[in-house]
């Protein structure tokens, strides 16, 4: 159940990246938050390569 | 003609940028060797091709820049703020990139012969095909994915003196 749980996890941070790399801003604030975003969602999926 | 044209293809290497607004422009294809951009914002610029060697990019904002295939050697980048940035082809040679943010940045085939890397944030960037000749990768901070697109041997190095996210 546990590995299960984990992988759908996984896929909705794969889903999540993808989405953010499909929207990419370009105003400076807007940049940071992406920035901010996929830093968190990359750090996540560090877990998964582990 | 487009108004972004104005700085194509153009030798600008003794331009003033001081007064010059830089966010977005068009720099392509022109000669802007040892060019003083300090601490200056130009994000989302079009500098693919361009000649930037030896210029002072320290501390500038270059998230979203294209710089496919320019010409960085020597080029000051120490502190800079890289992010997404398209690096593809650059010719980095000796750069100084120390404590600079190459966060998901593309530099696949570039080459970074005896660059200066060290306190560099490498999360999630691309070095496919890029030449990583003696390089200091000193207090380095990355990631799985950027370890899996180098070279066993700088892999090593990477692993030696850097630092996992």
């Amino acid at each position: 159940m546990q590995g299960r749980k984990d992988e759908h996890r996984h896929q909705e941070l794969l889903k999540e990246k993808k989405e953010l790399e499909k929207n990419r801003p370009h105003g400076i604030d807007e940049m940071r938050r992406w920035k901010h975003d996929m830093g968190k969602i990359l750090q996540e999926l560090e877990l998964y390569n582990k | 003609m487009n108004p972004s044209d104005v700085f194509r293809k153009r030798n600008l290497s003794k331009v003033n940028f001081e007064y010059e607004e830089l966010i977005g422009r068009d720099f392509s294809d022109s000669n802007m060797k040892g060019v003083n951009l300090k601490n200056r914002d130009i994000h989302n610029a079009d500098l693919s091709c361009t000649d930037l060697s030896e210029a002072d990019l320290s501390g500038a904002i270059l998230f979203n820049v294209k710089m496919r295939g320019a010409d960085l050697q020597q080029t000051n980048l120490s502190s800079a703020k890289l992010w997404d940035a398209d690096m593809y082809g650059a010719d980095m040679r000796g750069a100084d990139n120390r404590g600079a943010d190459l966060f998901y940045a593309d530099l696949r085939n570039a080459d970074l012969s005896n660059a200066n890397l060290s306190g560099i944030n490498l999360r999630h960037t691309n070095f496919d095909g890029a030449v990583l000749e003696s390089i200091n990768f000193e207090g380095a901070n990355y990631d799985s994915h950027t370890l899996n697109t180098i070279s066993d041997e700088s892999k090593k190095e990477l692993k030696k003196q850097g630092n996992k996210w």
